[in-house]
């Protein structure tokens, strides 16, 4: 599957469509930003324009990446999710990030739960992990919502991150975890609720 | 338009592709690399074929795959990574390339084509000082020695510009 056939997923309130040009200013302002500082980053202009092309081409060569998060209302961006899968990285991982200022919405759980469903469905991978900075507290508390354990025995991208095993298939079908998800996803898509405790990711 | 693939007498240029990771890491990995800001480790060396594949899709145009025989040897073409003058570059994967003018081949088919069939006014180029080869090949194809300083990524390149009239 090459990066002009990249699968539209959507979920009540998001798209997720491929990277494109016109997203790139988005990308480089979070890439400059102290919140990328868990993926890499901050990027200078050069990185961080590599970096977003490599994004796309990486659905070339492995036949699955990040796509691009838009609210379905207004087709703004607010992140990407997908699956990341670079020369000498363990294993598959699925990978997110926010722009800083549209966190606290449930956005990235809810586009992690969508390609979470992609890759077990539709490309049959049995098991994925998320590759984390111990000190990315946002994000771990993302790995827990979506059923993630701490995996002490899996390789590591570097020795400095820790790995959070997603629950498989198996796990999420009709079980109280899988419930607990949907739910925690229904109640951030209702305007109506207000969720309790975090609202971090 | 630029086409996204070109033919001369010997060569095929063509889009990276994802079989192209193998041939285009050895290089990255190996000590030839050094004149293009490496060796690279194999990681890096995927984020850089990926971005060439992704550069395509970003400006509907991007570096060439230099394929003898289906076999890849190299790359050339344009990059640009901010908007200005695109760079022109070129790099042969493939010791066993060398010598045979395959790269300067290649090198005149792309320069062809953007100056004269796209329009394009202009190409920089940005050369390790210490890469004779490529000096030597700049001089070839035409390409003027500039003062400016290199790209904030390589302030020690030497640049040289290729136009229209002189192409």
């Amino acid at each position: 599957m090459g990066h002009r056939d990249i699968p539209v997923l959507e979920t009540q309130r998001l798209v997720l469509r491929g990277p494109a040009a016109e997203d790139y200013p988005n990308f480089k302002a979070t890439f400059a930003s102290y919140r990328s500082r868990f993926m890499g980053g901050p990027l200078n202009d050069y990185e961080a324009w590599m970096l977003y092309a490599a994004e796309i081409g990486h659905w070339e060569v492995r036949g699955f990446g990040m796509w691009m998060i838009h609210l379905k209302d207004t087709d703004e961006t607010v992140g990407m999710a997908g699956g990341w899968f670079p020369a000498k990285w363990p294993e598959r991982e699925i990978a997110w990030i926010i722009w800083p200022d549209k966190g606290g919405k449930g956005y990235a759980l809810e586009a992690a739960d969508r390609v979470r469903r992609y890759f077990y469905h539709d490309l049959g991978w049995d098991t994925a992990v998320s590759y984390i900075d111990p000190k990315n507290l946002d994000s771990i508390r993302l790995a827990e919502r979506l059923g993630c354990t701490k995996d002490h025995t899996a390789a590591t991208v570097d020795g400095h991150d820790a790995v959070y095993r997603h629950p498989t298939l198996d796990q999420l079908r009709d079980s109280q975890l899988g419930h607990g998800i949907d739910m925690e996803i229904a109640h951030y898509q209702d305007p109506l609720f207000k969720p309790k405790g975090w609202a971090i990711d | 338009m630029v086409a996204r693939s070109l033919t001369t007498a010997r060569l095929t240029l063509r889009l990276p592709i994802a079989s192209d990771l193998a041939a285009y890491t050895a290089f990255a990995v190996s000590a030839r690399a050094t004149s293009v800001g490496g060796p690279f480790d194999e990681a890096k060396a995927f984020d850089k074929l990926a971005a060439m594949i992704g550069h395509w899709e970003l400006r509907g145009w991007g570096r060439y795959v230099i394929a003898l025989d289906g076999r890849p040897i190299g790359h050339c073409g344009p990059l640009d990574t901010f908007g200005g003058t695109p760079e022109m570059t070129w790099t042969l994967w493939d010791d066993n390339a060398l010598g045979q003018g395959l790269a300067t081949e290649a090198v005149r088919a792309v320069i062809d084509h953007l100056l004269t069939d796209c329009d394009w006014p202009a190409l920089k180029v940005c050369i390790d000082p210490r890469n004779a080869n490529s000096h030597r090949m700049a001089a070839r194809v035409g390409a003027v020695r500039s003062d400016e300083p290199g790209p904030v990524r390589w302030p020690e390149a030497q640049t040289y510009y290729l136009r229209k009239e002189a192409a």
